[in-house]
């Protein structure tokens, strides 16, 4: 035997080692560690995203109020990139500093050894037609189609809502969103953002290390096709909306109508308003904060957000209210003592009709005193506790205190007190009636948003009922159904009969709060509001339904800051109704006062 | 006689049977990594997929014709074909072109080839002649304790330096066999191809020379990895401090013993605290060492004690090597080579140039995951992102196409051929059939360690083939030769003494 053969052992035992040592590494690899696998798809297939069309926004008359234009992405493969800069930065309009601050940053992405990143977003037609054609000089850039935002009339900004930039929330909300992609986020864009968006296409490409496409992956199995979004059918009249802008200029506020048939919302104002292109793609960053800043806050969707004091437009409901307590009918008469709180001077005492017609407070502060202490309970304090709290239960089913529910993103619930409320601030036993009265005329702890006053106006005008109010009437080809989202007061129909009498008063008759508001040959009902509020001057509010009979608009003016409502809310809406029901404006000359009126703030 | 004719009965099926399987392994997988949609035929010879297919015949042909032969004429011949390849290796440095840094291919013609390929069965031929002949190897025959102790005996003027303190029999012949080609083929460039030299350890040391030689190695492997990933001077001041410790230990003075502990414990509280910049302190630390030394060294009753040489030389290569490692690395490696070892320490990372060919090798094999993504599906290998991918990374295709199984697969495979090779020289009564075994057995083993270690990132980018497996004529064909050189002797066995 050769005296060193044991030493085989010893060579066998690292060479089978070393083996080992190799197949614990591989085990590491290819089964422990995942990140090559992604690592490996990420290099060797590459992703192209066919960005679908985002769905088309139309009017009630087939008009479009948004679509959408083409744009390109200028795109970029940092490692690939071989170009002479300076001839690249001049197509561009750009300088080498800007040019080497975002290759520096499309560098950093954790993926950027094989994905593109944007390096340009959102070049228009024009300006990349003039690119697209040097394009292909330009090694490691290439384009990609978006689309973006186009509004051909600057109108109805508030309701379409605009679009960001998706935040890190959003991307990991919702894995449909990768960086630079854009979400809606307000109004329609954002209530109906999953219907709009579409199915975005992927197609996987196999990708040599050149970048040069070769194939399909996998043949194309996993690929997706893009799908369009879904088109939205609005109940909107753009041409009302613009008219209703117009008359809304230099001043603050909404104007909201609907048709009280069914609910749909026919426009939707909120002053002041911006025009929605300015918020478009590459301008989004450059003007969102120009435009948050502006004063009177044009961002601010007022008709669904803004929760003012109603002012007098509720006696009306208050009129119904205590015919159905059994406190009131039509000849109840009150007289007008301006101890209880103050009021203007007209005639004395009044019934129920004439009550609303000029508006008299101390009527409606003896009035909803008797609907408070209706129903005896225990000692005075319980009977106020129980009577505010029936008094709300009934306020409520007018959809007041809580939201409606309509299709835009942002809607305020408002505030109607009951007994609790007061109790929690002034604590039990502690309140009394010379402590809520102020519900009586709308004001104190009431708060109604305008999308909840023109509701008013529409259970008015249907005496008793309401359809929830809705801006899409059809999304694609689906037909939206409110026909089931009937709301019935609880108030009988016929106790509305009165307060349409009022109603028709204050506009037709003399010593109507809004005389200005008539129409030739049209009757229909309205009321005006006075919001006391902290800010300064009252608001103006106006509340109105047209034609008395089978009535076709509800509508609510709102005005910060100018007074009375008959001085201005009242006027603009019976514009906005002649408008609408007539097409063309007779009073040419108050049409000027209110185009021209500006509120100063 | 019939026994000796039937060269079918006596060659060891195990062996041909996994020499095959290898190679239609390489050949699938070759098809894979260099896959070309508009040649999709693997028989189509305008693609590497079909030129191995011939160099796998022309191996086939090798085999058949080694295996026809007399094994004599390879034993006496050994020399001879040695000589040759030496000559053809030194004719290469000057004719042939520079190729990616290196001068190694020679060309006649259409006609390309390596002839460092061919070096390394003609070197084996060679040192197993010439190590077989060689009688009565002691166990520590070139030990290095005893050289260091020769060593230790001139430096005191104990003894004068002798010519015959070195065996040049059986130290410097065999050493030399091994070291022309190598710094032959370093003459060209190549250094992967040297470093396959390394692999006459493994023979040198089962054909008797001294055990330490492999302890020795693996040390100073430790020693220039820590080297190069951390720096000289941090690696000089601990290998001192170890020095110190045992020289403390093997101190028979308690107090000289304390005193050296307390002083290395001071350094170190020093060095932490004060934050003393490692380089300059070392020069105080080797110093102090030095002085404490000499002044021990210079006792003449504790000069001959064994341990006192021990420590003192161990310290004194150690401190040499390091840097030497260092000097090597600064001044003899090229930029892309120290990049290399730059990159794989993770003290450079650089994915886009030297680094990129390491990374995406790792994705391409990790992405294989257990059962691999099947033949041709490999999208890091279709997309043809690694470099090099039909020749030194062509387990990269086994890795992304085959998964964990399949590349476990494989390396079973290398395992049970080397051991094979080992356990069939064991059973030899020849000595030269033996250590020629154990040539074959190394040399694979080391392509088999650097070519997998590099692409699974466990070894610096050292571009040499993984043998049967990766695309060439040249490596195939030497590797064939190599193999069934040794399949042929041990068909005879019963002949050859």
């Amino acid at each position: 035997m050769n005296p060193t053969s044991d030493r085989q052992y010893v060579i066998v035992g690292i060479f089978s080692t070393l083996a080992i040592i190799f197949v614990f590494r591989l085990f590491y690899l290819q089964v422990v560690n995942p990140e090559f696998e992604e690592k490996a798809l990420g290099m060797g297939r590459k992703v192209v995203v066919e960005f679908p069309m985002r769905g088309t926004i139309y009017d009630r008359n087939g008009h479009i109020m948004a679509h959408n234009e083409i744009a390109y992405d200028l795109i970029v493969l940092p490692k690939d990139v071989d170009i002479d800069t300076l001839e690249f930065c001049k197509l561009l309009n750009i300088d080498t500093a800007e040019f080497n601050r975002r290759i520096k940053i499309a560098r950093t992405y954790p993926n950027a050894v094989y994905k593109e990143s944007v390096f340009q977003e959102l070049i228009s037609v024009e300006d990349f037609a003039r690119i697209s054609e040097q394009l292909y000089r330009y090694k490691g850039f290439s384009a990609q189609r978006r689309n973006v935002r186009n509004y051909p009339k600057p109108s109805g900004a508030h309701v379409l809502g605009y679009m960001q930039k998706v935040s890190v929330n959003d991307k990991q909300r919702d894995e449909f969103y990768v960086n630079n992609d854009f979400i809606g986020r307000s109004g329609l864009e954002m209530y109906y953002e999953k219907e709009l968006r579409g199915i975005k296409g992927i197609k996987y490409l196999r990708r040599d290390r050149n970048n040069n496409v070769k194939g399909p992956y996998k043949e194309g199995k996993l690929d997706q096709k893009s799908e369009p979004g879904k088109d939205l059918y609005t109940s909107i009249d753009a041409v009302l909306q613009e008219y209703a802008e117009q008359l809304m200029q230099g001043k603050r506020g909404s104007i909201v109508a609907i048709d009280p048939r069914t609910g749909e919302v026919l426009c939707m104002v909120s002053a002041p308003t911006y025009n929605p292109n300015d918020l478009v793609g590459r301008y989004f960053s450059k003007n969102y904060d120009t435009i948050f800043n502006s004063p009177g806050q044009p961002l601010f969707f007022r008709s669904i957000a803004a929760t003012q004091p109603p002012g007098s437009i509720v006696k009306t409901m208050q009129a119904a209210i205590a015919q159905q307590f059994g406190v009131a009918n039509a000849n109840t008469k009150y007289a007008c003592n301006k101890g209880l709180v103050g009021c203007h001077d007209h005639d004395s005492p009044l019934t129920l009709a004439q009550s609303i017609r000029t508006s008299c407070n101390p009527y409606y502060y003896n009035l909803v005193k008797s609907i408070l202490y209706s129903e005896k309970s225990g000692n005075d304090f319980s009977t106020i506790e129980h009577g505010l709290n029936r008094w709300e239960d009934v306020v409520r089913s007018f959809g007041l205190g809580n939201p409606l529910h309509i299709d835009l993103a942002g809607e305020k619930d408002g505030n109607v007190p009951d007994a609790r409320e007061y109790n929690k601030t002034y604590g039990k036993g502690h309140w009394n009636y010379r402590t809520v009265y102020s519900l009586s005329i709308g004001q104190g702890e009431f708060a109604l948003t305008p999308l909840q006053m023109t509701n008013l106006a529409v259970i008015i005008a249907n005496k008793g009922k309401y359809y929830t109010p809705h801006v899409v009437q059809k999304v694609g080809d689906r037909e939206l159904d409110y026909k089931d989202s009937v709301h019935t007061v609880k108030i009988e129909p016929r106790y509305f009969d009165v307060v349409q009498d009022g109603m028709q008063a204050v506009i037709e008759e003399h010593g109507g709060t809004a005389g200005r508001a008539k129409i030739d040959t049209l009757h229909y009902c309205g009321k005006t509001g006075t919001s006391q509020n902290p800010h300064g001057e009252d608001h103006s509010v106006f509340i109105a339904f047209a034609p008395r009979e089978n009535p076709t608009i509800a509508i609510s003016v709102y005005i910060e800051n100018a007074g009375k409502g008959g001085l201005w809310a009242a006027p603009i809406a019976s514009l906005v109704i002649e408008k609408y029901l007539r097409g063309v404006i007779s009073r040419k000359e108050l049409e000027e006062d209110m185009l021209k009126g500006v509120i100063k703030y | 006689m019939a026994k000796r004719n039937n060269i079918l009965n006596n060659i060891d099926w195990v062996l041909l049977s996994i020499f095959l399987l290898l190679m239609l392994i390489g050949w699938v997988n070759i098809y894979g990594a260099v896959f070309d949609e508009a040649h999709p035929s693997i028989f189509d010879t305008s693609q590497r997929y079909g030129k191995q297919l011939w160099w796998i015949g022309g191996a086939l042909l090798l085999a058949f014709v080694i295996l026809a032969l007399d094994s004599k004429v390879f034993t006496y011949s050994a020399y001879v074909v040695y000589g040759i390849s030496l000559l053809t290796l030194l004719v290469t440095i000057f004719v042939a072109r520079e190729v990616n840094g290196a001068r190694s291919w020679l060309e006649i013609g259409a006609f390309k080839i390596q002839p460092s390929e061919f070096a390394k069965f003609a070197t084996s031929l060679a040192l197993a002649k010439y190590l077989s002949t060689l009688q009565n190897l002691k166990a520590n025959t070139g030990s290095l304790f005893e050289l260091g102790y020769q060593i230790s005996r001139i430096f005191t003027g104990k003894a004068v330096f002798r010519l015959q303190y070195i065996d040049w029999k059986t130290q410097v012949a065999p050493m030399a066999i091994i070291l022309v080609p190598m710094i032959l083929i370093l003459g060209q460039k190549d250094t992967g191809s040297a470093l396959v030299y390394l692999a006459f350890i493994f023979v040198w040391y089962r054909a008797g020379f001294s055990g330490s030689i492999l302890l020795i190695g693996f040390y100073l492997m430790v020693l220039a990895v820590l080297t190069l990933m951390v720096d000289a001077d941090s690696v000089i001041s601990a290998v001192c401090t170890i020095a110190l410790l045992l020289y403390a230990v093997f101190i028979k003075d308690t107090l000289s013993a304390v005193i050296l502990i307390a002083s290395i414990v001071l350094y170190y509280i020093l060095f932490f605290i004060f934050d003393w910049n490692s380089a300059i302190t070392n020069y105080f630390f080797i110093a102090a060492m030095g002085i404490f030394f000499i002044a021990n060294f210079t006792a003449e009753t504790m000069w001959r004690k064994f341990e006192k040489n021990f420590v003192l030389f161990s310290l004194l290569g150690s401190l040499l090597f390091i840097g030497s490692v260092q000097f090597l690395f600064d001044n003899v490696l090229q930029p892309h080579q120290k990049d290399r070892i730059l990159v794989l320490f993770g003290k450079k990372e650089d994915i886009h140039g030297v680094g990129y060919q390491a990374h995406v090798a790792k994705i391409s094999i990790g992405s294989g995951g257990m059962t691999g993504n099947g033949f041709l599906e490999g999208i890091i290998t279709k997309g043809n992102f690694v470099p090099e991918q039909g020749t030194d990374y062509i387990f990269c295709t086994v890795g992304e196409e085959w998964g964990f199984l399949g590349s476990t697969f494989v390396i079973i495979l290398y395992l049970a051929l080397i051991l094979r090779i080992i356990f069939r020289a064991e059973k030899q009564r020849s000595n030269f059939t033996r250590i020629y075994g154990y040539c074959v057995a190394s040399i694979l083993f080391i392509h088999f360690m650097i070519n997998i270690g590099m692409v699974i990132g466990l070894a610096p980018v050292i571009g040499i083939p993984l043998p049967f497996l990766s695309y060439g004529g040249s490596s195939l064909w030497a590797f064939t030769i190599l193999l069934f050189l040794f399949v042929k002797f041990d068909s005879q066995r019963l002949e050859i003494l």
